[in-house]
C-alpha cells in the first residue's frame, strides 16, 4: 500500500536538503499535522561509545517560522565524564533517548534552516 | 463578477501617479494575485507598475496605449509568478461614476486575447479610476468577460470604488445615535461587514459584544476552548453554571450576541486557528480580530492578513512579574496589522521558540524544562481586557466607516500604572515572508500562499524512509510486520 505523505513546504524543502547533506539517506516519520520526525545519521567525538548514532528531531508544521529544538540521541549511548549540562536522560516518545538541549538563540526563520543547526550539533558532539 | 483589493499604501500611489495637476490621462499596471475564499473571487494587488510617459504613449486607435514591450515584459512577469495582470488608467474628470469607453473596449478585444496567451493561465483585465470611482472588466481564460464589481481599498479608512455611488440607506432607529456620528452608509457598511473574532475568552468577548451593539452584520468566532471557573471574572456572558458544565466560549458568545441584536448572523467555531479549513473561513472575513495569548494563532493570523489584504487588530495584556511576586509592569497592547504595513514578524512579535514550544506535546515541554522551572500563570485582568478591547474596536470602527488617519495604525502600549500610551512605528523588512517585497513573499498571493496552519493527514499517519537508511530507525522494530 502507497502512503501519501503530507508535509508543509518549508518541511519538504528541510528534508530535501537534508537528503542533499546526508549521503547514507534521511529518516521521515510525518507527524500527521504537516511536520515530521526527522532522523539523520551523525559521527560522534571519541568521548562517546560509538563512533555514529542517528539524531532525531521534530520539525513542527509551521517550520521554518519555528526554530528545531531539542535534538535527541539513542539512550543507550554513553559519554566519557564529564557529563554536560545540555544532555539529559530522558524518554521521548516511549523510548529512552538523550535529549541534546542546543537552542538557537537567534533563529532567523528567514535566513536560517535546519541543516546549519545540525552542522552546529554536529560540530558539538564531536569535541 | 469580481473584486479587486489593493493596500491603502499602494493605492496613495497609484492614485497621486494617476490624477494630477494636468487633469491628464495615466497608466499602470497591477499583478495581482487571487483569493476564492471570499464570496467574490477577489484579486489582490501584489505589485503595482506605474507607468511613465515612455510606457504609457500616445496611443494608434485611442488616446494613450500601453506599450507593447511593457505589456510584454510584465506579462511575462505575471506567468512566472503565476499572477493575473490588470491595465489601469484615469479618467480624470470622472467623480463618482465611471465606466470603461468604447475605446479602452475595443483596446481590449485587440490585446486582451494575446496578453491571455502571454500571462498563461492567470485573467487579465481592465481597469479605468474616477476619483471616487472604478469600472472594470476581466478576461479569464475559457471565460466570457465579467465586470468588476468594485475595488476595495485596505488602508487605515477603508474605502471601496464602484462604477456608481451607492445609494443611501434607511437606519434602524436602535442604531440613530451612532449613526448620527458616521452616517446611514457608515452604518450600513458595518451591517455588510464580516467581522472575525479570534478566542473568545476575557478581551475576545468584549470585542464580540462590542460589535454586537454597534451593528455588524456577520460575526464568525473562533476558540476551541470551554468556560472554567477563573473565566468567570472576565468572560462577558459567561455564567457559573457554564463553568460547571464547562460550555464552549462560543456557544457562550452565541449567547451573547442573539440576546443584543437576534438579527446578526453569528457563526461560532469551535476550532483552532491553526487547522487549514479554520484558516479559510477567517480569511473570508472582512476585519479580524486577534484576541488570543499564543504565538501559533498570531503566526497564522499575520499570515492570513498579508496574504489575503484583510486587516486585524491584536489585542493582550501583559503583566510581568519580578521572582518574588512582585510587579515590574502592567501594561495594554494594542496592534494593527494591516497589508503594506510592517508585521508582526517584521516587529519582533513572532517568537520562533515559542512557536516550537507550542508545537511539542506536553511531555516534550516537561522534558525541555530540565531546569524544573515552575510553571508561571499570567495574571489576566478584565479592565485591562476592557481597555484593549474599546480601543482596538474603535480603530476597526473608525476603520470600517472611512474615519481613521493614518496614525491610527501606529502599534499602541497603555502602561497601565501611569496611565500613559506610547506609540511605536513598524517598519516592513523587505525580505520578510509575509509582508515584504521579494518574490517569495506571501504579500497578495491569496490562496496560492502558503498559510502556516497544520495540514490534513492521511491515518495513521505511518514511517517513511529512504530504504539505504532504514538501519537507522529507531521505530522500524515497531512497524507491523506485512
Amino acid at each position: 500500500m502507497n502512503t501519501v505523505v503530507a508535509l508543509s513546504p518549508g518541511v519538504a524543502e528541510a528534508v530535501q536538503e537534508l537528503e542533499g547533506f546526508s549521503s547514507e539517506g534521511v529518516g521521515l516519520e510525518p507527524d500527521g499535522s504537516g511536520g515530521a520526525y526527522v532522523t539523520i545519521p551523525i559521527e560522534l567525538g571519541p568521548s562517546w561509545s560509538a563512533g555514529a548514532a542517528p539524531l532525531t528531531f521534530h520539525l513542527p508544521f509551521n517550520y521554518p517560522a519555528a526554530s528545531p529544538y531539542p535534538y535527541y540521541l539513542p539512550g543507550n549511548l554513553n559519554l566519557a565524564d564529564p557529563w554536560p549540562p545540555a544532555l539529559q536522560r530522558i524518554q521521548w516518545r516511549n523510548q529512552n533517548v538523550i535529549q541534546v538541549s542546543l537552542r538557537h538563540n537567534n533563529w532567523d526563520p528567514h535566513r536560517d534552516r535546519v541543516l546549519g543547526c545540525i552542522l552546529q550539533v554536529k560540530e558539538w558532539l564531536q569535541r | 463578477m469580481s473584486a479587486l483589493r489593493i493596500s491603502g499604501k499602494d493605492y496613495a500611489a497609484l492614485n497621486r501617479h494617476l490624477f494630477r495637476p494636468d487633469r491628464d490621462e495615466y497608466g499602470a499596471v497591477i499583478l495581482a494575485g487571487r483569493s476564492d475564499v471570499r464570496e467574490l473571487p477577489t484579486f489582490l494587488a501584489r505589485e503595482v507598475h506605474l507607468l511613465d510617459e515612455t510606457e504609457f504613449t500616445a496611443g494608434e486607435y485611442g488616446y494613450r496605449q500601453i506599450a507593447p514591450h511593457v505589456l510584454a515584459k510584465l506579462g511575462n512577469r505575471a506567468a512566472e509568478q503565476k499572477l493575473s495582470l490588470f491595465t489601469c488608467h484615469s479618467h480624470p474628470t470622472a467623480t463618482d461614476r465611471n465606466r470603461l469607453s468604447v475605446p479602452d473596449l475595443e483596446a481590449h478585444e485587440r490585446v486582451f486575447p494575446h496578453l491571455l496567451d502571454i500571462v498563461d493561465g492567470g485573467a487579465v483585465g481592465g481597469i479605468t479610476f474616477g476619483l471616487e470611482s472604478a469600472a472594470g472588466e476581466i478576461w479569464a481564460p475559457d471565460a466570457e468577460p465579467q465586470a468588476l464589481s468594485h475595488v476595495d481599498i485596505v488602508g487605515a479608512s477603508s474605502d471601496q470604488l464602484f462604477p456608481d455611488p451607492r445609494h443611501d440607506v434607511e437606519t434602524d432607529l436602535r442604531f440613530d445615535r451612532q449613526a448620527r456620528m458616521f452616517g446611514a452608509e457608515g452604518q450600513a457598511k458595518l451591517r455588510n461587514s464580516t467581522i472575525a473574532v479570534i478566542g473568545a475568552g476575557g478581551g475576545g468577548s468584549m470585542v464580540i459584544e462590542q460589535l454586537a451593539h454597534l451593528g455588524v452584520g456577520r460575526l464568525l468566532a473562533v476558540d476551541y476552548d470551554v468556560v472554567k471557573t477563573h473565566n468567570l471574572s472576565r468572560v462577558m456572558g459567561a455564567t457559573p453554571e457554564d463553568a460547571t458544565h464547562g460550555r464552549k466560549k462560543v456557544d457562550v458568545a452565541r449567547d451573547l450576541v442573539s440576546r443584543i441584536d437576534p438579527t446578526i448572523d453569528f457563526q461560532g467555531i469551535d476550532g483552532d486557528l491553526a487547522d487549514g479549513p479554520v484558516a479559510q473561513r477567517v480569511a473570508s472575513a472582512d476585519f479580524i480580530f486577534l484576541c488570543t495569548d499564543t504565538i501559533t494563532s498570531r503566526l497564522v493570523a499575520n499570515a492570513i492578513v498579508h496574504a489575503h489584504f484583510i486587516p486585524m487588530i491584536q489585542i493582550g495584556a501583559k503583566v510581568d512579574l519580578l521572582n518574588k511576586g512582585a510587579i515590574e509592569s502592567i501594561y495594554v497592547a494594542v496592534r494593527p496589522v494591516f497589508p503594506g504595513r510592517g508585521c508582526l514578524a517584521c516587529a519582533g512579535l513572532i517568537d520562533p521558540t515559542a512557536l516550537q514550544r507550542e508545537a511539542a506535546t506536553d511531555e516534550e515541554r516537561q522534558a525541555q524544562n530540565y531546569l524544573n522551572l515552575p510553571e508561571v500563570i499570567d495574571p489576566s485582568v478584565v479592565t485591562l481586557n476592557g481597555v484593549a478591547a474599546s480601543v482596538a474596536t474603535n480603530l476597526m470602527l473608525m476603520n470600517i466607516v472611512g474615519l481613521a488617519d493614518d496614525e491610527y495604525l501606529d502599534h499602541r502600549l497603555f502602561d497601565a500604572q501611569t496611565g500613559n500610551w506610547l506609540s511605536l512605528k513598524v517598519q516592513s523588512d523587505l525580505g520578510c515572508r509575509w509582508c515584504g517585497s521579494n518574490d517569495k513573499s506571501a504579500f497578495g498571493l491569496g490562496s496560492s500562499a502558503w498559510l502556516p496552519v497544520r495540514i490534513g493527514e492521511p491515518d495513521p499517519p505511518a514511517p517513511v524512509a529512504s530504504s539505504r537508511f532504514a538501519r537507522w530507525l529507531p521505530w522500524r522494530r515497531k512497524r507491523p510486520s506485512r
